[in-house]
């Protein structure tokens, strides 16, 4: 997803706070929500 | 330039020297040398008006310029503040290889480093274009087109083959007790979100390394060229 994006915005390729903020809500903030709401 | 051998190269010295590196100083080393500056190289708008280096890559590598930050010895004085000022030789050692690792990994360019500043030669190995003088664009087209595209290659899959050094029992083992910044963060942040941040660059790098190679060969297809210097469609700089 974040390549695909990234393919469409090409600024959102280019800076590492984006993909930081990226990892951060896809790969901690979404699971997290997720289990709190089960 | 290369564009990822230096989000990667962090992980391989962890691989290796484990307790004995802290992971953010041997990141932000490896960022340093262009932290502050590649914006001037490529140019930026504000309103009516374009900042950008008259000459880029006298700018960026040279002197007069900024080419000092791609020098060993910028490496040592940053180190020894860190170490003797700031008191963590840890954070000194680590900087120092990650600086030292983007000062090496940049003389494969056409420009190469001046590697001893103050003598201002320039080291270079000549094995693909300097393209940063050609804008953001190009440069992106030309590098993922070139033999530095393949380097970056290399440390991908190096990366990939010590896939360990993300696992949240390397991180727990490993960069979390070297470094005394990880438990005063984790009083802030949970530990799962810095196991996430640590794993940032390795993503970031992989990531990019795809997309700029999907936008250069499948959207555009610019040619590949991966001959010594290449590619060769590009006008290279010099120094």
């Amino acid at each position: 997803v974040y390549i695909a994006i990234g393919l469409y915005f090409l600024d959102f390729l280019l800076a590492f706070v984006t993909a930081a903020v990226y990892l951060l809500v896809t790969a901690w903030l979404i699971p997290v929500a997720i289990r709190r709401l089960r | 330039m290369s564009w990822v051998a230096h989000d990667m190269e962090p992980y391989a010295f962890e691989r290796h020297w484990r307790l004995k590196v802290a992971f953010i100083p041997l990141l932000i080393g490896s960022y340093s040398p262009d932290l502050m500056t590649k914006w001037y190289v490529y140019g930026i708008h504000l309103g009516p008006w374009k900042l950008e280096a008259s000459d880029p890559a006298q700018f960026h590598r040279g002197w007069p310029g900024v080419g000092f930050t791609h020098s060993l010895l910028y490496g040592v004085a940053i180190a020894l503040v860190l170490w003797k000022v700031f008191g963590s030789k840890i954070w000194g050692i680590s900087f120092l290889i990650g600086q030292w690792a983007h000062a090496l990994t940049d003389m494969g360019d056409t420009v190469g480093t001046m590697l001893l500043f103050p003598w201002t030669f320039h080291f270079h190995l000549d094995a693909w274009a300097y393209a940063g003088q050609t804008g953001r664009l190009t440069d992106a087209a030309a590098y993922f087109s070139g033999l530095g595209g393949m380097w970056d290659l290399v440390w991908i899959v190096y990366g990939f083959f010590s896939w360990r050094v993300v696992t949240s029992s390397f991180f727990d083992a490993y960069v979390y007790p070297a470094d005394g910044s990880w438990s005063w963060a984790n009083r802030l942040i949970p530990r799962a979100a810095l196991l996430t941040l640590y794993r940032v660059a390795f993503f970031y790098g992989t990531s990019r390394w795809i997309a700029w190679t999907i936008w250069a060969h499948v959207m555009h297809h610019y040619p590949y060229d991966l001959s010594w210097g290449g590619p060769h469609w590009v006008p290279a700089g010099h120094p």
